[in-house]
């Protein structure tokens, strides 16, 4: 394991993801073989069913047996193995940068632990990074001796700028590398467009799940020092808004956080995403091998 | 509307604006943080502390309330009033009514409208002198009360508490209300200002603020100069009727002297009728009563004339051979208690005394017959000679009649003359003497009852012209053969002509003529009753040689000293109704006493209908509102300003806590 994977996960994070598979409901149709089972018949090792034969069909898949027993030929049909998609988008906009840790740095490890178990189970893993309204993506990932560059890559990034999610779910969705399963990891404190965003990727084919991590002090401001008068400052479009932190003003922000967070929760269940929220105190280890297994993320 | 204090306001909130507007310019140096997005937060600030200079105003519903609050207090400051009448002047004169008709209880709270006129005179006066906390100045102010005459209460003068003072100091009396002595001592003031480059109070405007209820005697006698100008603020009801005694009197019986028939009338100023009772009483004892419901018409109007309905009451003769006063009362009493009340004061019986000065056969015979031995007969020399030592001789008789003594010796007295006509004030002599005969007569004179002067014919009567107040009451063909009337000699009844240059005495309308005259004079002397007067006349009254100490007691008031005129003492004015008391100390040690009535029997006074527009000579004077004062503001600005206020600290805690 390469030393930039390791500034990602550690050893005992690596050892405990191996045996974990990435879950997808739906069976996807990989542009090679692969470990996943596939509703395409091919030639896999799953039998599945038989057909009469056609000219052109290869004899090798002709049942003999059969044919002795009935003198027709019948072709046996098996279910072929085909590979996964993954595609682990993070949010690089310029709010993620902001906690301690910062939501970029735990959406980074995340990413890189979904992107390993990818690319231990031979799936096709690209990494992408939301920014502004594009994404910028590291494709054709496969094979553990890829988690390296992956790393590499997922390190080289910083958060900035603002995102405009609908515009970089649509790039991000218009891709030419397949379906399979679109992890999206973000604050998603977005006021327009989250919906359409989401409903790109979907739209697309793609099994998405959506991965909330909000900073502490996005959740419980005043534990952070934001209380009195202050002027907050949008880290995205460096919008001021001057408060008066109060106990009602909290109160009213807890509210209006929990009304947005709602709405991203019935967007998920109305285009049928699955949906995780985490905050930045999140152990990774147990989100990887109970929160996510559970929430039908990994198996 | 006006202001009393308008730079006062002005400057507060000058002074408090700026720094108000001020604080909204400076802002709170905030602290600058960084967050993930704006979209949990909603902007919401207390900017009650600030620590940096400027920011841009940013519309503000706590500062729209606070300036508004601001100009609020502003204005309470400078004291917004309404005025209902009056247009300050330089100089404002207050003419109070005290009159009698101004003692009706028929004001608010059953006070009287004297009493309610004070009250708004004051409360005119705090809005004329400024009234206002900050205010200082106002026009000079000058307060009279009248009725029948006028005094000034205050002179000109710009203190409050003076001309405060002199209003509460106004009492009412029982006078009839004259206008004209009020305008000439409010026209006769000089102003109170100091500087002498001031204009003369002439051209000066003057506004005359008249507080009664217009029952004004004299309103078509007196008009406003140009420079004058009036408001009348209305005191009393124009609705409020009254009932009283309207005359009252007595007589003695010719036939016997103790025996005294009194009557009384009764007058209604009301619109519909009423029921009064009259009781006359004596030493506290009752000498008569009327029934108990002796109704009264009502008052009927005929244009602008107002005639009272009148019931009069005739009661049964009583014995009374002494001194005493007789009380008319009319029960049951209303708002206009002054003449529910009358008195009469009789005197002892006494035998007629009636001087003729002359030597006529006829008359003396006449006089015999009539007067029996109270007839005194003095030639021309004696007569002069007693007028010469005693200028009142005259009226030690109760008649004198005169067939010899030239007019211009007759002194005051009452007087049946004979012959060259007397030229006094409205009696004029023209001509030489002539025939003439009767024309016309007045036969409702009391002197000319039963009289038929058809076949009268003077030989030799004199000539003479006729004015207001004497009236003719015998016309001749050339010349009034018979007048009566007033003058500074008394009352004097005039014939024209000697009875022996005529026919006259051989007719039997000469006894009719001369008794029913004597009667009428004598009904003027005090032989039946001491002098009765209105309210605000003079007491006089003449007392027995050497009398002294003579004084006076008014009704319900403490002895006072008389002025003594020789044999005369005055006192006055009687202002009051009532029966007053008149002793002294006789030369022989003796005490005695008279008594002197004074009612209230004016038409027009006890008319107390307050009047709906008043004129003088015919120049309608502005009626201002019953609260005509000045309507201050203030306290309902500041109550506005208060639920602005909590309106204020209601929205600030509401976006506070929100």
């Amino acid at each position: 394991m390469s030393g930039r994977v390791e500034q990602l996960l550690d050893a005992a994070m690596v050892a405990a993801i191996e045996r974990l598979d990435v879950l997808s409901r739906r069976q996807p149709r990989g542009s090679r073989e692969g470990e996943r089972r596939s509703r395409r018949r091919g030639q896999g090792m799953e039998f599945a069913d038989f057909r009469p034969y056609a000219p052109g069909d290869d004899l090798r898949f002709v049942d003999w047996n059969i044919y002795g027993r009935m003198e027709r030929l019948f072709m046996r049909i098996f279910l072929e193995e085909e590979d996964l998609g993954l595609l682990v988008l993070v949010d690089g906009s310029a709010s993620m940068g902001v906690g301690t840790p910062s939501k970029f740095e735990v959406a980074r490890r995340m990413a890189m632990a979904l992107a390993y178990i990818g690319l231990v189970n031979q799936h096709r893993v690209t990494v992408g990074m939301l920014k502004d309204a594009s994404c910028e993506r590291l494709a054709g990932l496969r094979g553990r001796r890829k988690a390296g560059e992956c790393a590499a890559w997922l390190l080289d990034r910083a958060p900035a700028g603002a995102l405009q999610f609908e515009a970089a779910c649509r790039v991000a969705a218009e891709g030419r590398h397949g379906r399979g399963v679109a992890i999206v990891i973000s604050d998603f404190l977005v006021a327009d467009g989250l919906d359409r965003g989401l409903q790109a990727l979907v739209t697309r084919g793609w099994d998405v799940v959506a991965l909330q991590v909000l900073a502490t002090e996005d959740v419980a401001p005043a534990s952070h020092g934001i209380v009195g008068d202050l002027r907050l400052v949008d880290v995205e479009d460096a919008s001021e808004t001057e408060v008066t932190v109060s106990e009602a003003l909290l109160r009213e922000h807890r509210r209006r956080l929990e009304a947005h967070n709602a709405q991203l929760r019935d967007t998920c269940a109305r285009l049928g995403i699955r949906h995780l929220a985490v905050d930045t105190d999140v152990d990774l280890p147990r989100l990887m091998m109970e929160t996510m297994r559970r929430g039908g993320v990994l198996r | 509307m006006s202001v009393l204090s308008p730079i006062v306001g002005a400057l507060l909130f000058a002074a408090v604006a700026v720094p108000l507007l001020a604080l909204y310019f400076l802002r709170l140096r905030r602290t600058r943080r960084v967050i993930s997005s704006s979209l949990p937060w909603v902007r919401r600030t207390e900017d009650l502390r600030a620590n940096a200079p400027f920011q841009r105003i940013r519309p503000s519903l706590l500062l729209f309330l606070q300036m508004l609050l601001l100009a609020l207090l502003a204005l309470a400051v400078a004291q917004p009033i309404v005025r209902g009448w009056g247009v300050r002047g330089g100089r404002v004169v207050m003419l109070i009514d005290c009159s009698a008709s101004m003692g009706t209880l028929d004001g608010a709270g059953g006070v009287t409208r004297l009493a309610e006129a004070k009250r708004q005179a004051i409360a005119r006066a705090e809005s004329l002198q400024g009234g206002g906390l900050f205010a200082s100045t106002g026009p000079e102010i000058m307060v009279i009360a009248f009725a029948d005459t006028a005094q000034v209460c205050t002179p000109f003068t710009t203190s409050l508490a003076r001309v405060r003072m002199a209003i509460e100091a106004i009492v009412g009396c029982d006078e009839r209300t004259r206008i004209e002595p009020a305008l000439e001592l409010a026209r006769a003031q000089p102003t109170g200002a100091q500087d002498e480059r001031a204009p003369t109070p002439a051209a000066e405007p003057l506004a005359l603020e008249l507080f009664s209820d217009g029952r004004l005697v004299d309103g078509d006698r007196v008009a406003l100069r140009a420079n004058e100008s009036m408001t009348f603020a209305r005191i009393g009801s124009p609705d409020t009727g009254n009932a009283g005694i309207g005359a009252a009197g007595c007589e003695r019986s010719i036939e016997d002297a103790a025996q005294v028939q009194a009557f009384a009338s009764l007058r209604n100023y009301g619109s519909t009728a009423v029921d009064r009772k009259l009781v006359l009483r004596s030493a506290g004892g009752v000498l008569g009563a009327s029934p108990d419901a002796l109704q009264v018409p009502p008052l009927a109007v005929r244009e602008r004339d107002r005639m009272a309905g009148e019931r009069r009451m005739l009661f049964a003769p009583f014995a009374a051979p002494d001194r005493r006063v007789l009380e008319f009362e009319c029960s049951p009493g209303d708002a206009f208690p002054t003449d529910d009340r009358a008195f009469v004061a009789l005197r002892a019986p006494r035998p007629l005394r009636v001087a003729l000065i002359g030597t006529d056969a006829s008359l003396r015979a006449l006089l015999d017959a009539l007067a029996p031995g109270s007839l005194q007969t003095f030639d021309r020399d004696a007569v002069e000679a007693a007028q010469a030592k005693d200028a009142a001789w005259a009226e030690g008789f109760d008649v004198v009649v005169n067939a010899g003594l030239p007019p211009s010796r007759m002194n005051r007295g009452r007087w049946l003359h004979f012959g060259p006509v007397p030229a006094l004030d409205g009696l004029n002599p023209f001509g030489t003497p002539g025939r003439d005969f009767v024309q016309s007569m007045r036969g409702d004179h009391p002197a000319l009852r039963q009289c038929n002067l058809n076949e009268l014919v003077a030989s030799r009567a004199n000539r003479v012209a006729v004015q207001s107040p004497w009236q003719a009451i015998v016309e001749g063909g050339k010349s009034p053969l018979v007048v009566a009337g007033p003058s500074a000699h008394g009352f004097v009844i005039a014939v024209t002509f000697e009875p022996g240059d005529s026919n006259w005495p051989f007719q039997r309308s000469f006894v009719n003529f001369t008794a029913q005259a004597i009667e009428l004079l004598a009904g003027m002397s005090d032989v039946a009753s001491d002098e009765s007067l209105e309210p605000g006349a003079m007491i006089r009254v003449r007392l027995p040689d050497g009398a002294r100490d003579v004084r006076v007691t008014p009704p319900g008031g403490a002895a006072e000293s008389m002025v003594r005129h020789d044999a005369e003492a005055s006192w006055g004015p009687a202002r009051r109704c009532g029966a007053y008391r008149i002793a002294w100390q006789g030369a022989d040690g003796a005490s005695g006493e008279r008594w002197v009535a004074v009612n209230m029997l004016d038409a027009a006074e006890c008319d107390v209908a307050a009047v709906d527009r008043l004129t003088l000579s015919g120049q309608a004077v502005r009626t201002v509102a019953r609260e005509g004062g000045a309507l201050d503001l203030w306290p309902w600005i500041l109550g506005l300003a208060f639920v602005l206020l909590l309106a204020e600290w209601w929205i600030y805690h509401r976006q506070a806590t929100r």
